[in-house]
């Protein structure tokens, strides 16, 4: 059964802030690292970007997210991972990816946490549709 | 019968996001059944696994056309 990644909409601050407050009982963790991906109102041919929509292959993400997570897991001493993508229509300014490693030491969550932004944009069947203040969309090419 | 799906640009490109296809044994018919296709970039997975050159299909598996990933 592979751990859903997905939500609709943006990701609130306020999931982040519960994501932390809920990590505070497992007390053999001594560090967290954090990635935030935010819409950003990129500025293409003159016209600005409102927002990113969202589509992904959900079974097939969260297939490869598991092979991703059984990876990193074998090779950081993590105590855990999560990772949440939004899905649908994210405005610029509002979070669209959410990324946190915990591991008793550092090095292995920061380590970790870039590991895992690299492989969610190079490897998660997902697709972000640029939608521009004048209603006009273009697809997103990731870099 | 085979499912095809269509992600991200191709949904624009082939102006539908899935449809069925009866009587085609492999990748490289299903691929002929959609000359738009060719001037696009794109990976194929089947059930769920991203393949390489012809495979042969069975019924009810899914076939997938992915353009290059934009997530996060």
């Amino acid at each position: 059964m592979s751990k859903n990644i997905f939500l609709q909409g943006a990701v609130s601050p306020s999931l982040i802030a519960e994501q932390i407050a809920k990590h505070s009982t497992k007390t053999n963790i001594g560090a967290h690292d954090i990635f935030l991906g935010q819409v950003r109102a990129d500025v293409i041919e003159g016209r600005t970007v409102a927002a990113i929509e969202y589509t992904a292959y959900e079974e097939m993400a969260l297939e490869k997210m598991h092979e991703i997570r059984e990876a990193l897991f074998a090779r950081y001493p993590l105590t855990c991972m999560h990772v949440f993508h939004s899905l649908g229509q994210v405005k610029a300014g509002e979070i669209c990816l959410f990324v946190f490693t915990s591991a008793a030491h550092r090095r292995a969550a920061i380590d970790a946490c870039a590991e895992l932004v690299e492989r969610i944009k190079a490897e998660l069947p997902v697709w972000g549709k640029e939608i521009f203040d004048n209603a006009e969309h273009q697809w997103k090419v990731n870099t | 019968m085979i499912q095809v799906k269509f992600y991200g640009s191709l949904t624009t490109v082939m102006n539908m996001t899935a449809t069925e296809l009866e009587e085609v044994y492999d990748t490289d018919t299903v691929v002929a059944k959609f000359p738009s296709l060719a001037a696009q970039r794109y990976i194929i997975a089947v059930d769920r696994q991203v393949i390489t050159g012809n495979v042969q299909l069975n019924e009810g598996q899914t076939v997938a056309f992915m353009p290059p990933f934009s997530g996060g």
